[in-house]
């Protein structure tokens, strides 16, 4: 049997845990990375060398990358002290790729050979830029920083995003979508790492055009200023939005209650964990997926990395996470000898 | 069984040894000097407390396997930023510093990562600072002062010592002791090969190993540091630290030094620039001169963002023509 593509659509951290438990399957995968990031250290990389943000593409980089341990380490080490405190190894080199070959995406490839990459990693786009959303009071918030430390998206409410300047998607990353299996989206920031994706000229309609089943992880936590209060229901409707048809087959969503020590690291965060009601909706295109998703370990971030205190906490585990969404590629498979599970 | 070579050098010099040396089936240890503190290296000891990668580092790409684009990304040089002037490779050493917890098991790692024919060892695990006795009496510290200090031409180098005890590591003691061969320089004597000697243990096993001692002579001399030398003074110079009679080659490059280098060198160094030969002294010595061809044909380039770029030498000797003579000794 010919083995099975799988498209993932994410930014750095939820990207990695999502690739850590899919790699372990035999599938072709193809994480498709937000290109738009602007902070922490790849912003500075961004600003002082003009490369494209390298910290996304990095942490996909190294979830598929077979190669040693000392390796993955190295590309993820940063340094904590003087001109170079904060930047990771592995972003320095990706920098460093990119200006020797010329470009992102070769630079891309060749990290790829270097780090035993069992699979692709494709930048959504090659260009410089950064996300700019419009607010319902005719704000404008632009780059992902800025957005991240908004709480107007709430408040004020968003009108419009898209990307300045505007943006194509990169041919490899439509391409991979087009023959896609299944395309998993998510988990990861909605409107700093998952939307931005979307945004990308050209990747919503590849996504509609694709035979794939179009799966959405959705995500743990709301995030305070972005998505109080979201529900699942709102998750997949905004997502469909961008999408601009309602392309998600299934929903995966975490039906256990995360450690209560984890819980309290979001003191006081209101309607912190996303909320789902079968009774919400009537008239869903997707299915709903509940299992136990939460991994029961503490993250470790490093004490330099300025982004830290804003990472997830209560996060998906890979190996649970990525089960579910190998059962549901099978699902298509049988569809047509089990006519129904009663 | 293998015969075991040791190299005792800076960067540039132990690089181009090595190269060459890697062809053969040796067992190779190059003991490189941690008196750096120039450059990316020095800003990297400076800033991460790290020891100098730098040497380390370009022995250890020798004496890699890795494919030449691989090759151009550790090479690569940081031209903007808080990251300008590194190299890749010398960020890549002071993250496996720091992942390891040592400059040793950092180095180590690099050696597998980069499928090195061979072993680099830092000749200590201690910092090491170069303090520099001029002429005048004055003192300088720190290793860079070398290469760009005025009054290093003014008053000339007297010599170099420590403040602080540095011990060499066991390492280098145990490769020492234990080798068929020791190939010493080429490169610069204040700022890469005496550095060495100063480590507490170094003199001690080269008074008890039974290998040979080779010297691979310098072709070019260094303004304020070994002005007007011939073979002879630089002899003289390391007998000065690693004791008498304890050299048995000495390897003297005869390929003449194309104009265009000897003029450029004269702008550069003043006169006195090229290292000569005395054959009238022939009579006291107890080594043996071998000279030969050895020198590089074409022109080295340096990169535009290498701070230290004016002060490498760009007379250099051909790796594989120096192994090839190297190897005639060890066999003989």
């Amino acid at each position: 049997m010919q083995r099975k593509k799988i498209v993932t659509i994410g930014g750095g951290n939820g990207s990695f845990t999502l690739l850590n438990g899919l790699k372990k399957y035999s599938v072709d995968l193809t994480a498709i990375v937000s290109m738009t990031d602007n902070g922490g250290a790849s912003g500075v990389l961004r600003d002082e060398l003009g490369v494209l943000p390298p910290g996304d593409v990095r942490q996909c980089l190294v979830a598929l990358s077979d190669s040693s341990e000392m390796l993955r380490k190295l590309m993820n080490y940063r340094f904590e002290e003087g001109g170079l405190k904060g930047h990771s190894f592995g972003n320095l080199l990706l920098s460093a790729l990119e200006k020797i070959n010329g470009s992102f995406a070769k630079g891309v490839e060749e990290a790829v050979n270097i780090l035993n990459v069992k699979g692709e990693v494709v930048p959504v786009l090659e260009r410089d830029t950064n996300i700019l959303f419009e607010l319902k009071n005719g704000e404008k918030i632009s780059g992902v920083v800025n957005v991240d430390h908004s709480f107007d998206l709430t408040k004020v409410g968003l009108k419009k995003a898209s990307l300045f300047p505007k943006a194509k998607a990169s041919k490899k990353a439509i391409e991979r979508l087009l023959e896609a299996d299944m395309i998993v989206i998510g988990p990861g920031h909605h409107y700093c790492s998952i939307i931005p994706n979307l945004l990308a000229d050209g990747i919503p309609q590849a996504i509609r055009d694709s035979k794939a089943v179009v799966v959405y992880n959705c995500n743990l936590v709301n995030k305070q200023g972005h998505t109080d209060g979201f529900s699942l229901d709102d998750y997949v409707t905004d997502i469909n939005k961008y999408l601009g048809g309602e392309r998600i087959n299934f929903v995966t969503f975490n039906s256990q209650k995360p450690a209560a020590y984890l819980i309290k690291k979001y003191a006081d965060q209101k309607e912190l964990l996303v909320n789902f009601s079968k009774e919400e909706k009537t008239d869903r295109k997707y299915k709903i997926v509940k299992a136990d998703l939460v991994s029961g370990e503490k993250p470790n971030y490093s004490k330099v990395d300025v982004f830290a205190s804003r990472r997830a906490f209560i996060r998906h585990d890979s190996d649970k996470l990525a089960k579910v969404l190998m059962m549901i590629l099978e699902m298509g498979d049988r569809e047509n000898i089990i006519k129904e599970i009663i | 069984m293998q015969k075991k070579i040791v190299t005792i050098s800076g960067g540039h010099g132990g690089a181009m040894v090595l190269g060459g040396l890697k062809k053969y089936p040796l067992d190779i240890s190059a003991i490189v000097s941690i008196a750096d503190d120039g450059g990316s290296t020095g800003i990297l000891r400076r800033e991460l407390g790290v020891l100098p990668p730098g040497d380390v580092k370009e022995c250890l790409l020798a004496l890699g396997n890795q494919e030449f684009w691989m090759n151009e990304l550790l090479t690569y040089r940081f031209d903007a930023g808080s990251m300008k002037g590194h190299t890749v490779a010398n960020l890549l050493l002071a993250a496996l510093e720091k992942i390891n917890g040592s400059f040793i098991k950092g180095t180590e790692r690099l050696a597998e990562l980069l499928k090195a024919e061979g072993r680099v060892i830092p000749v200590s695990e201690q910092l090491m600072t170069l303090h520099i006795k001029l002429g005048n009496g004055e003192i300088l510290i720190g290793e860079t002062n070398l290469d760009f200090s005025e009054e290093i031409y003014q008053f000339g180098v007297k010599d170099i010592f420590l403040e602080q005890r540095v011990q060499a590591c066991d390492l280098a003691l145990r490769a020492i002791e234990q080798t068929d061969m020791i190939v010493i320089g080429p490169g610069d004597m204040y700022g890469s090969i005496l550095p060495i000697f100063l480590a507490e243990g170094i003199v001690e096993a080269l008074e008890k190993t039974k290998a040979k001692i080779v010297f691979v002579c310098n072709p070019t001399n260094r303004k304020g540091q070994t002005s007007d030398f011939d073979l002879t003074d630089y002899v003289e110079m390391l007998e000065k630290k690693l004791g008498k009679d304890k050299i048995s080659h000495v390897v003297f490059n005869n390929s003449p030094i194309p104009d265009v280098l000897s003029e450029e060198l004269r702008a550069k160094e003043g006169e006195g620039g090229i290292v000569s030969i005395d054959r009238r002294k022939d009579v006291s010595r107890k080594y043996q001169i071998i000279e030969a061809a050895i020198l590089k044909n074409e022109k080295i380039v340096f990169s535009d963002n290498d701070a230290i770029a004016s002060t490498r030498a760009f007379i250099q000797y051909d790796g594989d023509k120096l192994a090839k003579v190297l190897i005639k000794i060890l066999e003989e």
